[in-house]
């Protein structure tokens, strides 16, 4: 076990790309650390610059105390889980399990423990005698879990070692390894594209873009205080609302002004805008689906005063909430999560009453939270 | 004794051919090569600082104990010398085989005979270092492999590209997809306990060493393809990507040509990276559209929705096979 330091740490490929842009965070002893972004943003860049499969352009990589920007992959105590659980074809479970270990001289005695135990974990003991062609996917994934598992690494790096695996058993296998790293508890850094894997998964989140950490935060932190624009909609399935428009000061009270649409913001938060400028100013204004409510209790007490009116695209029926997409408001595509009990359907008008104490800005030029 | 003289001096003895050949020790290899088309066998080579000295035999002349005392007569202890090994003498072979595909294997490993089918795999390390070798590779495989030989079955070409032999019967089953199946668990195996990255490629099973030659050659084309259009993909064998191959090994010019002829047929606007992803995903998976999205991590409908977007921008429909093949070669190309 151990943290892990990467000071200032840079990739830049021949071509003068900029894969990994000033990379600087100190991963906890026994941390789950989760890096998210777009595919190209540098995730998995940095984890095999961590792992050493590249070589680090500029900077200082530590694992516990020691520097190892050097120091070969193989020495560096760390264990690899991919996204291809691809297992050694001619040996059964036990054997690819016990293969790394009798790589490194450990004793028969010393294997059969260590493999009883993490067979114990992933409950795969009654498949040690299997070769791989007679397992399932999700077993298969597991075999390969325990054969970083038996090797007690320092650190466990994981790059999307779900994304092989179909949505039922993804979901299965999360819990599986948030199980396996609290019995472990190892220093892990998993890599994925999936926010909900993110969110679900992570002590701490990175989320990247374009090779440049966007925010470092715990997943509450990430999902309800997004810096900016793009972590606002990276995070959050269906993705944050946004609305263009301008600011304006009118009877004492601030309000965001679009496409006849106005919404009054509460005095909290009128303040902070009045306090940075931003009145009579263009802003992006942020909701999340879920902070928009057709209740008639929400409407009937209406506690910010403020409503839309959405004419229905699309209902998504999720069994226990619809997700009802519309874009009569200034032309932008949104989304709104409501009670699934509400009978809606196309073409239909329903009254939306906002959360404004949930509420985002941005601004317009820099795409910066201003809250 | 002058190297020379002692060639003549074993013609006198025993009256068997042998000849002495000096070269450069650059030209060596090519001298070989030459004289084994002539039906000269290289017995014994000495090199110093710039020259090489080839013995060289007529083989059906020589017995087997002829030919060992001949070895024993020509290595004197303190003479610097290099004999070739047989593993030496493959790799020689095998990289002689891309520029010229018709050589044929060395003499000394001809009658090699195989009891049973092997099956090939290219080994390519994806990082090239001046200071790596595959000596730190090589007793992983062997351990990974049940019973290998140490020579000839893993064959070293260079700092970057290494060929394996494995016996059929260590593979189990001569199906294509229990071969991809061991290309897959040798990548795995290099990434986990290596810890470094290397691309797998694999052929079908084969019978003789001109065989292997053969299949050389297609994994050596299907390398170059990989690296330029599929550089992500980690696994592959040689009776997949016939696309791509095709489109290695036409010269830049001609790649460049075709690609202009296809925008004169019909003009297509750049696309983004995602409608790139989205297309390269289509193709791999047969255009199938359910496949592509559950493979894209995105809805059916929104793939739906990308697709009409191409159309629109490109008026080529990917779900429809004669578009589809258009858009493929412009891909392709557009890399160029």
């Amino acid at each position: 076990m151990a943290k892990v330091i990467l000071n200032h740490v840079y990739k830049r490929f021949s071509n003068q790309v900029v894969a990994v842009d000033d990379f600087h965070l100190e991963i906890h002893d026994q941390e789950f650390l989760v890096l998210v972004g777009p595919s190209g943003c540098g995730k998995s860049t940095t984890l095999r610059m961590i792992a050493g499969l590249e070589e680090i352009s500029e900077g200082e990589l530590y694992i516990g105390d020691r520097l190892v920007n050097d120091v070969a992959p193989k020495d560096r105590d760390i264990a690899m889980v991919f996204q291809s659980y691809a297992l050694y074809p001619h040996m059964n479970v036990y054997e690819n399990m016990a293969f790394g270990l009798k790589l490194r001289k450990f004793s028969k005695s010393e294997i059969e423990q260590r493999i009883q135990e993490a067979a114990r974990i992933l409950d795969i003991a009654h498949l040690l005698d299997r070769k791989p062609k007679a397992l399932s996917g999700g077993q298969r994934q597991r075999v390969a879990l325990g054969r970083a598992i038996v090797r007690e690494p320092q650190v466990f790096l994981m790059d999307e070692p779900l994304s092989n695996l179909d949505a039922k058993l993804r979901v299965q296998m999360r819990t599986e390894i948030l199980k396996l790293h609290q019995r472990l508890n190892t220093t892990v850094i998993y890599v994925t594209h999936d926010q909900t894997e993110a969110m679900t998964m992570g002590d701490r989140i990175v989320v990247m873009k374009d090779g440049l950490i966007q925010q470092v935060a715990t997943p509450s932190d990430i999902y309800n205080h997004p810096v900016n624009q793009f972590v606002a909609s990276f995070i959050g399935s269906p993705s944050m609302n946004f609305l263009e428009g301008n600011l304006l000061e009118k009877e004492g009270h601030v309000v965001f002004q679009t496409d006849g649409v106005e919404i009054r913001f509460p005095e909290d938060k009128a303040k902070v805008l009045r306090d940075r400028g931003y009145v009579n100013k263009p802003i992006v204004f942020g909701i999340r689906p879920e902070d928009m409510y057709s209740e008639p209790s929400f409407l009937e007490a209406n506690p910010f005063q403020s409503t839309l009116v959405a004419e229905i695209d699309v209902v998504e029926n999720m069994g226990s909430e619809l997700y009802i997409y519309f874009h009569n408001i200034g032309g932008t595509q949104m989304v709104a999560r409501v009670d699934a009990r509400d009978a809606l359907k196309p073409r239909m008008s329903i009254q939306l009453g906002l959360d404004l104490s949930k509420c985002h800005v941005f601004d317009r030029e820099t795409q910066v939270a201003v809250f | 004794m002058d190297w020379k003289k002692k060639a003549e001096t074993i013609t006198q003895a025993t009256g068997l051919p042998i000849r002495g050949v000096e070269c450069s020790n650059a030209e060596w290899e090519q001298l070989r090569l030459e004289q084994e088309r002539n039906g000269w066998e290289l017995i014994y080579l000495v090199q110093n600082e710039d020259r090489a000295f080839l013995y060289l035999i007529q083989p059906e002349y020589w017995d087997p104990a002829a030919r060992a005392l001949l070895k024993l007569y020509l290595t004197p202890a303190a003479t610097p010398q290099i004999v070739q090994s047989l593993t030496e003498q493959l790799a020689s072979w095998f990289r002689s085989l891309p520029d010229h595909p018709e050589t044929p294997p060395p003499r000394s490993v001809q009658e090699l005979t195989w009891r049973e089918k092997r099956v090939v795999f290219l080994l390519e390390r994806c990082r090239n270092e001046s200071n790596w070798t595959w000596e730190t590779v090589e007793p992983l495989l062997r351990d990974y492999i049940p019973g290998i030989q140490p020579t000839p079955l893993i064959i070293p070409l260079n700092p970057i590209q290494l060929l394996l032999v494995v016996p059929l019967s260590v593979i189990g089953s001569d199906s294509r997809e229990d071969n991809l199946e061991w290309a897959y668990g040798l990548q795995e195996l290099l990434a986990c306990e290596a810890l470094d990255s290397f691309r797998v490629l694999v052929s079908p099973p084969l019978s003789t060493l001109t065989d292997a030659g053969r299949s050389f050659i297609e994994l050596y084309q299907l390398s170059l393809a990989m690296q330029r259009y599929r550089p992500s993909e980690m696994v592959a064998a040689s009776w997949q990507y016939p696309l791509e191959r095709w489109a290695a090994m036409l010269p830049d010019a001609v790649a460049a040509e075709l690609l202009q002829a296809m925008s004169s047929v019909r003009a297509h606007p750049a696309l983004t990276p995602e409608q790139k992803e989205t297309l390269e995903t289509l193709f791999a998976r047969q255009l199938n559209v359910s496949e592509t999205a559950r493979q894209l991590y995105i809805h059916r409908n929104t793939l739906l929705y990308r697709l009409d977007k191409i159309t629109e921008a490109t008026g080529l429909d990917p779900r429809h096979f004669p578009d589809a093949v258009l858009l493929q070669l412009h891909l392709l190309f557009g890399r160029n």
